[in-house]
């Protein structure tokens, strides 16, 4: 069923990393859930492991944010698999978080350089 | 078992809804992940995921059976013209009800009607400390903050609900019940969306404007009486008939502008409120169910225009 997106103040909150590591893997091609799946695992060097429920969730929430959109579908061995790609509004909210994630990034490894440690 | 059946079962967590728009996509990821895996059966974490995350869809399913009928555009404006009424609500229950030092002049209180009889601090009932928190949420999501302003609206709804019993344990005079069945719908009511803060502002600045429109009104009828008493009646009685016109006023643009829901809905909440203010303070029982029945007529106009939205949306293709 087609809903207008949920507005939601994501430009000015802090978006959790399975969130924000989900809108990057988009960000280079679209995707389909187990592609999704094994992009956060590499892009976060196996830190997150999203399991299909949660990965599932968090799509549910950003398709009626606005943020992600279906972009097709296809069978494969009788196996459905559906795509997802960034909106314009996910890509702004992409380059928000990276742009802050960066600044808060420089402060800290400023203070880190002064007390002698590297990042 | 096969892994395709064992998958299957434990989507059988999710509503049917959500299977018929999900459960072979999501069937696909599994399956493709536990292939890569070598897996016979779902891991004891893949379980719990799927039965978490399923429940939390079919509570969502549930407490949402309203939700889904109405679009989201319609819960923003319902969550932004309800916080807007509560901060009205209660900023007007503050000014000219609890503030002690300002109702006093007039020498008492015809309402509220308590057994007790302490105040708490400047205020004639409890209700002063708890509608100075009720000011807070809206002031959270002007500034930009709606995530936190929600946390303390469903924190309040329960507050709100234990006030009489809280008064009663402490030994306060407690708000009228009026007031506080009409600061419970509108935080209720709230909760439907987050809210934006375009929406937020113009709604208090309608609401706001109204009550001051009546404010001054009141004063005007009552020769500048230094009484203001909210409580007391005047101001109240020019409310309570403003309440009906205002009501339908609003009901009339929103038809224009295509917000008749919201609109049906906090307007019912104030015609229930007030509905409660008629018989409590001038046991106007005729007056009361007059206001009952077209609190229900707006609920009804909200449910047909609901449906009929779903209607129209269903023929609309899905998203790809």
């Amino acid at each position: 069923m087609h809903r207008p997106p949920v507005y939601i103040d994501v430009m000015s909150e802090e978006l959790r990393e399975p969130t924000y590591l989900l809108l990057t893997a988009l960000a280079g091609e679209r995707q389909h859930g187990y592609g999704l799946m094994q992009e956060i695992v590499a892009l976060s060097s196996g830190r997150v492991v999203l399991r299909a429920g949660t990965l599932y969730g968090a799509l549910d929430r950003l398709l009626r944010e606005g943020l992600v959109a279906q972009d097709g579908e296809e069978v494969v061995s009788g196996r459905l698999r559906r795509f997802y790609v960034l909106t314009p509004a996910g890509l702004q909210v992409l380059a928000a978080q990276t742009a802050r994630r960066q600044a808060t990034a420089q402060v800290a490894a400023g203070r880190l350089r002064a007390l002698g440690v590297s990042a | 078992m096969s892994l395709d059946r064992a998958y299957r079962r434990l989507l059988l967590a999710y509503p049917a809804r959500w299977w018929d728009e999900r459960g072979e996509e999501v069937l696909t990821v599994l399956l493709e992940g536990a292939e890569a895996r070598g897996a016979r059966r779902p891991s004891a974490g893949e379980a719990a995921d799927l039965i978490a995350h399923g429940l939390l869809a079919r509570a969502g399913r549930l407490g949402g059976a309203m939700r889904a009928d109405v679009d989201d555009r319609a819960r923003e404006l319902t969550a932004a013209l309800a916080l807007a009424s509560l901060t009205a609500l209660s900023l007007l229950c503050l000014v000219f009800g609890e503030w002690w030092p300002w109702t006093s002049v007039g020498g008492g209180l015809a309402e509220p009607l308590s057994s007790f009889s302490g105040t708490p601090g400047p205020f004639w009932t409890i209700g002063g400390p708890l509608m100075v928190l009720l000011l807070v949420p809206a002031a959270l999501s002007l500034a930009g903050l709606p995530r936190l302003a929600r946390g303390l609206l469903a924190a309040s709804v329960p507050v709100i609900v234990a006030t009489p019993a809280v008064a009663a344990v402490l030994g306060w005079n407690r708000p009228a019940w009026w007031a506080l069945a009409g600061l419970l719908l509108f935080a209720v009511l709230s909760l439907a969306a987050p809210v934006r803060r375009r929406l937020l502002l113009g709604g208090l600045v309608a609401g706001l404007s109204g009550v001051t429109i009546l404010v001054v009104y009141g004063h005007l009828q009552a020769g500048f009486d230094p009484r203001p008493g909210f409580y007391y009646g005047y101001l109240l009685q020019s409310l309570a008939l403003a309440v009906p016109v205002g009501v339908l006023a609003a009901v009339a643009m929103a038809s224009a502008r295509r917000a008749i829901i919201p609109a049906c809905l906090v307007g019912s909440a104030w015609l229930i409120t007030f509905a409660g203010r008629l018989v409590s303070a001038a046991a106007d029982t005729t007056g009361a169910l007059l206001y009952l029945a077209a609190a229900a007529a707006l609920g009804l106009v909200a449910l047909a225009s609901a449906s009929y939205h779903r209607l129209m949306h269903d023929r609309q293709p899905a998203l790809s």
